[in-house]
Formats: C-alpha cells, structure tokens, sequence
C-alpha cells in the first residue's frame, strides 16, 4: 500500500472523527466547535489536494460525455453539494461567531438569517456525509482490509534466516 | 508550485461560492426588513443545533448528540448502501430472466 493511501485514510478517520465533534457543540463547547471547524476546513483543502487527480480525471470524462458513469456522475454531484454545503457552514459559522471573531478582534451583528442557515446547511451535511461514506464505503473497507493483511502475512526478510557472515557477503 | 495552485483553485471556487451566498442572504435581509414585526426582540439568543449559545464550555461527559450524529449518519448510509445492493440484484435477476 502506497504511503498516499496511508495518508489518505488516516486523514479521513481524523476529519471524519473531528466532523462528529464539532457537530455537537453541546458536548465540546462553543469554542473548540469553532476552531475545529476551521482547522476541518484546512483539512478538507488536504483531502481535496489528495484527490486531486480523481477530481481532474472524472471532470474530464464527465464533460467528454462519457456513457455509463452514473455512479461517478452520482458521486461527482454529492461531491459539489458537500463542497458548497460546506462553505456555506463556515460562512455561516463565521457570521454567529461568538469565540473565533471575538478572538480575532471583530464584532458579528446579531443576524438571525445567518443562524437559520447554519442550521439547515448543518442538518444537510449529515445527510450529504452519511452519502459520501456510503459511496466511498467500499474504498474504505478494501483499503482497511488491504493494510491488516499486508502487516499479518508480511514476508520474513531472508536475511533473518542467515548468520552474520552470509549476510554480509 | 503546482500544489500551490491547486489550494489557490480551491480557495478561489470557496470564496465564489461564499460570495454568492453572502450576497443572496444580503438581498433576502434587506428584502425582508419590511417584516421586522416578525424579527426577534434584542438581546434573545438561540443555537440553531440545539444548544445554548450563551454556555461556552462543553460537558465531554455527555457525548449523547455525537452518539446521536454518528447513528443519523450510519442510518443513512447503510439506507443507501442496501438500497444500492437491492437495485443490484433486481438488475441481475431481470438479466438472468431474459
């Protein structure tokens, strides 16, 4: 397995971990929602970036009209609809901030429209994300199963069946 | 440098989007201050998932609404996941059956 992939899958337990937490800001806290919000935007931009050429290949072939792609086409539109629900969170978030603007030096007036759309994107981001793992759940699965299985019948190095001087020579 | 472009790219499309929004939600407040009867009185605050605004700190003790997120999602996905496999099987059988 490829070190991305190792990457790759680490990356999305994390967001998806930190997702869950700053979903609930009851349990974290006003201010740790918010800065984890921010920090899961970095890491989306990292996901993003790894899957950069999945992006470029699939945007190519959609737009050549390629015939037989509905799954991709399925995934490529709930993709868009997260990425904008997403902005549309953090845009949201920023506008009813209580910790990271008063932090950062700026006052938020108090706008019930931004509220209600922080509600509505959020309520639809579980709905896109409980989507998206179910799309790349199968990804997930194999990759999983692929990392245990190397590290359970790695080959033994045949080196560690000679003495000191076969292996020098 | 390619890297580079490509977070540029990416921030570029969000701050599209996020101007878009902005501007349709400005529109919409200055549409509606007509109906300022409708709008909350001062000072009354309300956390749109739930919560109090107002109580900064969290209970790390209490993660029921995490709980509660985690299952929404792993209900919805296992919704799409077997109704994708249904959908499947029901393709496979129409082409054993012509």
């Amino acid at each position: 397995m490829s070190k991305q992939t190792k990457i790759k899958l680490t990356l999305d337990i994390l967001t998806f971990v930190a997702f869950l937490i700053s979903m609930d800001p009851r349990t974290s806290g006003i201010p740790v929602h918010e800065w984890l919000t921010i920090a899961l935007a970095a890491t989306l931009v990292v996901h993003l970036l790894l899957n950069w050429n999945w992006i470029v290949e699939i945007t190519n072939r959609l737009f050549a009209k390629g015939k037989g792609m509905n799954g991709a086409r399925v995934n490529y539109v709930l993709n868009w609809a997260l990425f904008i629900d997403g902005v549309l969170i953090m845009l949201s978030g920023v506008m009813i901030s209580q910790a990271v603007a008063p932090a950062l030096g700026f006052t938020m007036p108090e706008d019930f429209s931004w509220r209600g759309l922080h509600e509505v994107s959020t309520n639809l981001s579980m709905l896109l994300m409980g989507l998206h793992v179910a799309l790349h759940w199968s990804w997930f699965v194999s990759t999983v199963k692929r990392l245990f299985a190397r590290k359970e019948s790695q080959p033994i190095p045949a080196s560690a069946f000679m003495n000191e001087k076969d292996a020098q020579a | 440098m390619k890297t580079l472009f490509r977070i540029l790219v990416i921030l570029v499309v969000a701050s599209l989007i996020g101007g878009v929004i902005f501007a349709l939600v400005n529109m919409n407040d200055s549409a509606s201050q007509q109906r300022s009867a409708f709008q909350r009185p001062e000072g009354e605050r309300h956390r749109p998932e739930g919560g109090d605004r107002d109580r900064l700190g969290g209970s790390i003790f209490l993660p029921f609404g995490m709980i509660k997120n985690l299952a929404v999602i792993s209900i919805i996905a296992a919704i799409y996941l077997n109704v994708g496999k249904l959908f499947a099987g029901k393709k496979s059988s129409k082409q054993v059956n012509t």
